[in-house]
């Protein structure tokens, strides 16, 4: 019998970095409205994106894959940052004013996704169903319906997640609009203001879906932190 | 003349979720001296999926082993493996039938190959691939990949319309067929725009003979050990889905050497950054 087999011995110590890897794209809509002022929330949201960023770092390989972008939405929208890898990531400092035009900053989200895998395409980038990830504390100002509509149909068609954290700082916060943009099981509740183990949830979550099997329905499965629970109408 | 190794090995995130392994392959020598192996790749989102894999495999290699004719006819091989795609097809209906179950719930990826020693004829659809190295020694993809227009959903067995056919140009020394979680390795879409988008250093030591001197059976089963021992080794941790890989040689050649530049790592860190010039610069 030969003693001669394989050779894999002429290979760099690992497949190089993110020569495969899907990307993820995350578009967060920050509620900044001037009810963020209350109990100190908008602070501990600035606290906790701190957090997000820090925690996505320790993992380089996930921080390179997921693509994420800040929209917020108090008194009026804006772009706070566009899409750029997690491990580029600045933490932004917010202040809170105004109305809460949610409906605006969702569409601008959902028109930021579009256009993201446009890109993803033309750079021959795969990647995992984007996110919507929204924050807020109260209900939305302006017209959200036909958001809410185009949310449903992007869902429906498995081109983009939405998840909504109501934030319980405000007691006068109906969720009943809410329980009508998002899908009521990707809804939830955040208590005691813990923004920063709502985003090492967030974090790890991301992280999760970025090793996830991309032909899998199934939901990636984290830890969630006992302030974070399902939202009930 | 014929030297194989076949296996699929249960992904890290299915082991974790205490999935089973939802690959399945299958290779066969048959009576007129050809050879022919499938492998195919249930979908994740399908509970049955390992159910529908095996049914693929199995019809395909059964199917061609009945119809293997003295005389090889390419026009005829194409034919055969229509019939045993549709039969497979077929055959995973049925079972879904019986089981009360929505097809839909035991889709699968499939791609067969038959080999006579210098070409390959082959039918394919999904994400999964095949490699070849012809006796010139210039790596070649021979399929290409069906991603959905999500580029995160594949084409299924179920989708007749997506099947293809087709055969090897080159003289045929070895090949291989891969799985996606393997396959988006030996060809990742940095390597998209290169000529040919294939890793070659990462694939030249699953079928060269260069590099991989095989020639009995015992050679091969050792093979196979040393090829799973790599593909669970830390090398291959960014592949978390299951893995097939099925390999098929002709020991009787060894293809040429080609030039140092062909086997020159590519530059990734230029390739990187080409591509995040692309992903972030239109923002």
């Amino acid at each position: 019998m030969s003693q001669q087999t394989t050779n894999f011995t002429g290979f760099s110590p690992a497949v190089p970095k993110a020569i495969s890897e899907r990307h993820v794209a995350c578009v967060f809509l920050l509620d900044i409205s001037g009810s963020m002022n209350m109990q100190g929330a908008i602070d501990k949201l600035n606290d906790g994106i701190a957090k997000f960023i820090e925690h996505m770092k320790t993992e380089p390989r996930t921080a390179d894959v997921v693509d994420a972008a800040i929209v917020t939405f108090g008194g009026d929208v804006s772009v706070v940052q566009n899409f750029i890898p997690v491990s580029e990531m600045k933490v932004p400092q917010l202040l809170a004013y105004g109305a809460s035009p949610m409906g605006e900053a969702l569409r601008m989200g959902l028109d930021m996704v579009d256009k993201r895998k446009e890109v993803y395409s033309l750079a021959g980038t795969p990647y995992y169903r984007p996110w919507i990830f929204c924050i807020t504390d109260g209900t939305p100002t302006d017209d959200w319906e036909s958001a809410a509509h185009k949310l449903k149909e992007a869902e429906n068609s498995k081109k983009v997640l939405g998840y909504c954290v109501c934030v319980e700082n405000d007691p006068e916060f109906s969720k009943k609009e809410v329980f009508q943009i998002f899908n009521h099981s990707r809804i939830l509740k955040l208590d005691n203001l813990d923004f920063s183990g709502l985003f090492e949830f967030v974090s790890n979550s991301l992280a999760a879906v970025s090793r996830s099997n991309p032909n899998s329905d199934s939901m990636v499965n984290v830890e969630a932190p006992h302030t974070l629970t399902m939202a009930m109408k | 003349m014929f030297g194989y190794y076949n296996l699929s090995l249960q992904g890290r995130s299915h082991k974790a979720g205490k999935i089973p392994c939802q690959d399945a392959n299958r290779v066969m020598v048959l009576s007129n001296g050809t050879i022919v192996a499938a492998i195919a790749d249930g979908l994740g989102s399908a509970p049955y999926s390992d159910i529908g894999s095996f049914l693929a495999v199995d019809t395909v290699v059964e199917h061609m082993k009945l119809h293997a004719e003295p005389v090889w006819n390419i026009q005829e091989l194409h034919s055969g493996l229509k019939s045993a795609f549709t039969l497979a097809l077929e055959r995973i209906q049925k079972k879904a039938k019986q089981d009360k179950n929505p097809v839909a719930d035991y889709d699968t990826t499939l791609t067969a190959a038959v080999y006579d020693g210098s070409q390959v004829v082959y039918a394919h659809v999904g994400d999964g691939g095949i490699i070849t190295l012809s006796s010139k020694g210039k790596l070649r993809r021979l399929t290409e990949v069906q991603k959905g227009g999500e580029f995160n959903s594949v084409c299924p067995l179920k989708n007749v319309d997506s099947w293809v056919f087709g055969q090897s140009k080159d003289n045929v020394c070895a090949f291989s067929l891969f799985t996606d979680g393997i396959y988006d390795v030996v060809c990742p879409w940095l390597l998209a725009g290169s000529d040919p988008p294939i890793y070659i250093n990462y694939v030249r030591p699953f079928m060269d003979r260069n590099l991989l001197k095989a020639e009995t059976p015992e050679d091969f089963s050792k093979i196979k050990k040393e090829v799973k021992n790599f593909l669970e080794s830390e090398h291959n941790s960014s592949i978390t889905d299951d893995k097939t890989v099925v390999t098929i040689i002709n020991t009787e050649i060894t293809p040429k050497l080609r030039d140092e530049s062909y086997y020159a790592e590519p530059d990734w860190q230029a390739l990187q950054q080409e591509t995040r010039k692309k992903l972030y610069t239109q923002n």
